[in-house]
């Protein structure tokens, strides 16, 4: 685990004039040279005017900067994807201005930094300035990594004097401070350092010595780095569980938030085809096509890594088949060795090394590391309650081929099939992949819970059989649990039935203990079905939260109808532009859906609401075996990115007991007493990351004298 | 009664693939109880032969400072060479510590508490328990990931306010693989009664296995089966002894 002894090599020093006409050399201390491997991050500070362009010198990779008014920073990193070798001992970085101006530098030297992704989160495009007070403090964007080390920069410049920093929080250490003067004023640099080991945003807040000002300001940034094999957790962009349990209409709704985008020959939607919740997707063929295709605009279209359950049954085919692809890569079974093959273009294709068997899950999973590179593993029995991982493929490469789909699963050319295909899940980020053992289950609305109404009754009603009532709360609830929608002439729904700009129903759902169940949650997708009274255009806007992060789809019309072909809404829960979202169960316990329509003629509203939720299953290592046939175990269910415990597993033998206590959350101790012979216990416990568990302990009972 | 003393250490095993051959005690002798922690990867050593498994712990974290502790016992008889242990992996390290004065037979335990600390800090401090004779050899032991060949028990200085002449064994660590180590002290309890934690500060923070055991003496008496079922009888002093509690 990274930690502030990583950082092997560091050294500051400073320029009283610094000028455009010479270079400032960054150096080791004297006599130190790089290790091979190792990652370089350079701070540059400047005052009076003085500043580093954004151009990095050859070599080196920009990471952020500004030069503002009367402070620059600029922060530049080097490792091996950059050239950066072993014996390397000093660097020149050109100041951008011709008069002079002051310049003081801290170089780290950090071996083990991801050389492929070396940074994490950030705390954004812009360096910020603090020109009042005496604090100055940003923090990053919510990491992923769960090794990692933060860095934090303080730069100010004082024109009438030299500052000093202090009182770093947020668990930064100060690595490095150091002021150079120009005679008049003084640009000071202080770098302060923290481990990174669980989800969350970090940056330090430091004190300076004095109270800044518009011509005496601070600058400040902070960045992670990653560590070379850190787990992180899968930023989740696309799940598909088909959980709402009927394929009529889903191509229906509005670009991007359509379930799919076209459906080909014979697919449908099957509890004959669920691996995990209650559905899946079930394709079947005679001498024809048959698939699913989404748009290039799409969240599956969109994400560079996914995951996907598959299955053939009651036989393998006898014939090849391309069941599955993204752009102009292809996954396709060859029915000559029951191998899978993974082409890019016209490029060679990787054949798996081992075959798939007949109505057994399998679940290939890549990432698009180019647009001419895919890594990808086979997880070769997927079935739920296999515990085998996946296995490497080899890499594949090549360019051209057909990418006129930008993703699809099931086959383009007409042969006779059976595949069912389930927990799908992708990514945008590329550090997503591996998902692993990824299932999607279903949540429908609380039917312990009563929706509830923002602002007034009189603009809601229920429908049923076609026909609009008052609203009541429980029918409410009741018209939309369906699952899939009752789309008979017995058809419910909530409605709008008076526009308003603000109102809205909000629904509850139900939620699941992740921890009881082995799982930790990855993210959900909402799923609703559009109900209304006829085909006048109308708008209807959504509304999703978790209590934390809030997500709302403004009045849209969505082509909805009183037909029995419905008309669908879809999106995953969370952020609409960058950023990424983690899910505790606090947040999905506090998940529910809203509607509400500032148009309301005809009447509008939803039929079905269902929430998809994509969970890692946790995999069970043991912590500690004791006696003398490792007959007393405590185990842990633990989800493999963050290493967190999802529960604890205590067993006994029959002939001795023992005493078991554990440390959740950190300071608060609980224990279990086993008695001899007493079945194995388990201890949900649902924690973030390893360290949220501090410490385990087994006292067995002594053997008999 | 007497507490059992230390002989000694044998000298320490360690290797990165293989088989390390830890050596016994100077001048150990038959009926002798050689305590053998070893620090590996994330693979416990399941077998050795001749000698008995006490109990392993292990830092399961995917990447970082990975360990686990693993701590076997055996009753030395006469003719008796070092051990070949096959690391199981990464790598292994271990050194003996040699025990006189517990019983000739059974298992000279009278209790054993394992854990694991996933908290990255220079802290240690062994889990706590009680004997349930007087009389003890207490031993605690940690095991890190650092990837060091320096002595990780700072100053080697180990306390536990509940013992006696405390005594540090074991402070082991090396670059090998992974790398990784263990420390090791013992102390006398001689009340029947709570072992603190035997506690020490690392030079180097990290994740930690750790184990605290009691070796209880020769002629001591010991724990019955079924701890719900035990009953404690008080004793009366006898001259010249000290007053203690014996079970059942």
């Amino acid at each position: 685990l990274f930690g502030l002894d990583n950082i092997i090599r560091k050294n500051s020093d400073g320029v009283p004039a610094a000028t455009s006409s010479t270079p400032v050399t960054v150096s080791l201390a004297g006599g130190e040279s790089t290790d091979d491997g190792s990652t370089l991050v350079v701070f540059l500070g400047s005052g009076n005017g003085q500043g580093f362009s954004v151009t990095p010198p050859s070599g080196w990779i920009h990471i952020q900067g500004i030069i503002a008014v009367a402070a620059g920073l600029r922060m530049f990193r080097r490792g091996p994807a950059e050239g950066l070798v072993a014996g390397e001992s000093s660097w020149n970085f050109s100041p951008a201005y011709a008069p002079a101006g002051p310049v003081w530098w801290t170089v780290l030297e950090i071996p083990g930094v991801d050389p492929v992704t070396p940074q994490d989160a950030d705390s954004g495009g812009f360096v910020t300035v603090a020109s009042s007070g005496t604090t100055a403090g940003v923090q990053t964007g919510l990491t992923s990594t769960y090794d990692g080390l933060g860095l934090s920069v303080h730069v100010s410049w004082n024109p009438g004097g030299t500052d000093s920093w202090g009182s770093h929080t947020d668990g930064f250490t100060e690595v490095a401070e150091g002021a150079q003067s120009d005679g008049t004023g003084a640009v000071d640099v202080s770098v302060s350092a923290r481990p990174v080991q669980q989800i969350g945003q970090f940056g330090a807040t430091a004190t300076c010595s004095r109270t800044l000002t518009t011509a005496g300001p601070a600058l400040t940034y902070s960045f992670v780095l990653n560590a070379v094999g850190a787990r992180k957790a899968a930023n989740v962009y696309f799940l598909d569980g088909a959980e709402h349990g009927t394929a009529v209409g889903n191509t229906l709704g509005v670009s991007g938030r359509k379930i799919i985008e076209t459906i080909t020959g014979n697919v449908s939607i099957s509890s004959l085809a669920a691996c995990s919740g209650n559905y899946g997707w079930l394709l079947s063929s005679t001498a024809a096509a048959c698939n699913v295709t989404f748009a290039a605009t799409s969240r599956a279209g969109l994400s560079l890594a996914h995951r996907r359950r598959f299955r053939f049954r009651p036989s393998l085919p006898s014939v090849d088949v391309e069941f599955w692809r993204h752009g102009n890569m292809a996954i396709r079974f060859i029915a000559a060795t029951g191998k899978l093959g993974l082409q890019v273009g016209t490029g060679t294709e990787q054949v798996s090394d081992q075959v798939i068997t007949a109505n057994q899950w399998f679940a290939p999973e890549f990432v698009k590391q180019s647009s001419s590179v895919y890594d990808w593993s086979v997880d070769y029995n997927a079935e739920p309650t296999d515990t085998t991982g996946p296995v490497a493929q080899a890499q594949a490469s090549g360019t051209g081929g057909d990418s006129s789909i930008a993703h699809r699963f099931g086959w383009p050319n007409a042969i006779t099939v059976d595949m069912d295909t389930d927990d799908g899940i992708g990514a945008a980020e590329r550090a997503s992949y591996p998902f692993g053992n990824i299932q999607v289950l279903p949540l429908k609305v609380d039917p312990a819970a009563t929706p509830t109404v923002s602002g007034s009754t009189a603009n809601f009603g229920v429908m049923n059989g076609g026909v609009v009532t008052a609203w009541n709360a429980t029918n409410a609830r009741n018209a939309v649990d369906d699952v899939p929608p009752d789309l008979s002439a017995t058809r419910d729904a909530a409605v709008a039935v008076t526009a308003h700009a603000t109102d809205y129903v909000e629904f509850p759902m139900e939620t699941l203990d992740a921890a009881a169940l082995g799982v930790s949650i990855r993210g959900i997708r909402f799923i609703a079905c559009i109900w209304a009274a006829s085909a006048t255009a109308a708008t209807i806007r959504f509304t999703m939260t978790n209590g934390v992060e809030t997500f709302t789809y403004g009045d849209s019309d969505y082509n909805q109808d009183n037909t029995a072909t419905p008309v669908w809404f879809c999106d995953t829960m969370r952020p609409i532009s960058a950023g990424r979202m983690d899910w505790t169960q606090a947040k999905l316990d506090a998940t529910v859906f809203r509607f509400g329509s500032n148009d309301a003629t005809p009447d509008i509203g939803v039929d079905m609401v269902l929430a998809e939720v994509a969970v890692r299953v946790a995999e069970v290592v043991t912590l500690i075996r004791a006696g003398a046939a490792d007959e007393f175990l405590v185990q842990a269910a633990q989800d493999p990115d963050s290493s967190g415990y999802v529960a604890l597993l205590f067993t006994v033998p029959a002939d001795r007991g023992a005493d078991f206590s554990w440390e959740y959350p950190a300071g608060t101790p609980n224990t279990k007493r086993l008695d001899a012979g007493d079945p194995a216990w388990t201890e949900p416990i649902g924690a973030a990351d390893i360290t949220a568990v501090p410490r385990v302990t087994i006292a067995p009972d002594p053997v008999p004298a | 009664v007497a507490v059992p003393t230390v002989v000694g250490v044998g000298t320490v095993g360690k290797i990165a693939a293989g088989t390390i051959a830890p050596g016994l005690p100077i001048g150990w002798a038959a009926d002798d109880i050689h305590v053998l922690p070893m620090e590996s990867q994330l693979q416990p050593v399941t077998l050795i032969s001749g000698w008995n498994l006490t109990g392993a712990g292990s830092i399961p974290q995917p990447g970082g400072n990975v360990t686990t502790l693993t701590v076997w016992w055996h009753r030395a008889v006469a003719g008796d060479a070092a051990p070949v242990i096959t690391s199981p992996g990464d790598h292994l390290i271990g050194q003996i510590l040699g025990v006189r004065g517990c019983p000739a037979t059974g298992d000279p335990w009278d209790f054993t508490s394992f854990a694991i600390e996933s908290v990255a800090d220079t802290s240690i401090a062994t889990p706590a328990g009680a004997t349930t004779v007087a009389d003890c050899l207490a031993i605690g032991a940690v095991a890190t990931g650092a990837d060091s060949n320096t002595a990780q028990i700072s100053g080697s200085a180990w306390a536990n306010t509940s013992l006696a002449n405390i005594s540090s064994g074991v402070n082991q660590w090396t670059i090998l693989g992974g790398g990784g180590g263990i420390g090791a002290a013992t102390g006398e309890k001689a009340a029947a009664g709570a072992v603190n934690a035997f506690t020490a500060t690392l030079v180097t923070a990290n994740f930690k296995a750790l184990f605290t055991g009691a070796l209880r003496p020769a002629g001591g008496g010991g724990a019955a089966a079924g701890r719900g079922k035990l009953r404690r009888i008080p004793v009366r002093a006898r001259p010249g002894r000290s007053r203690r509690a014996i079970f059942t």
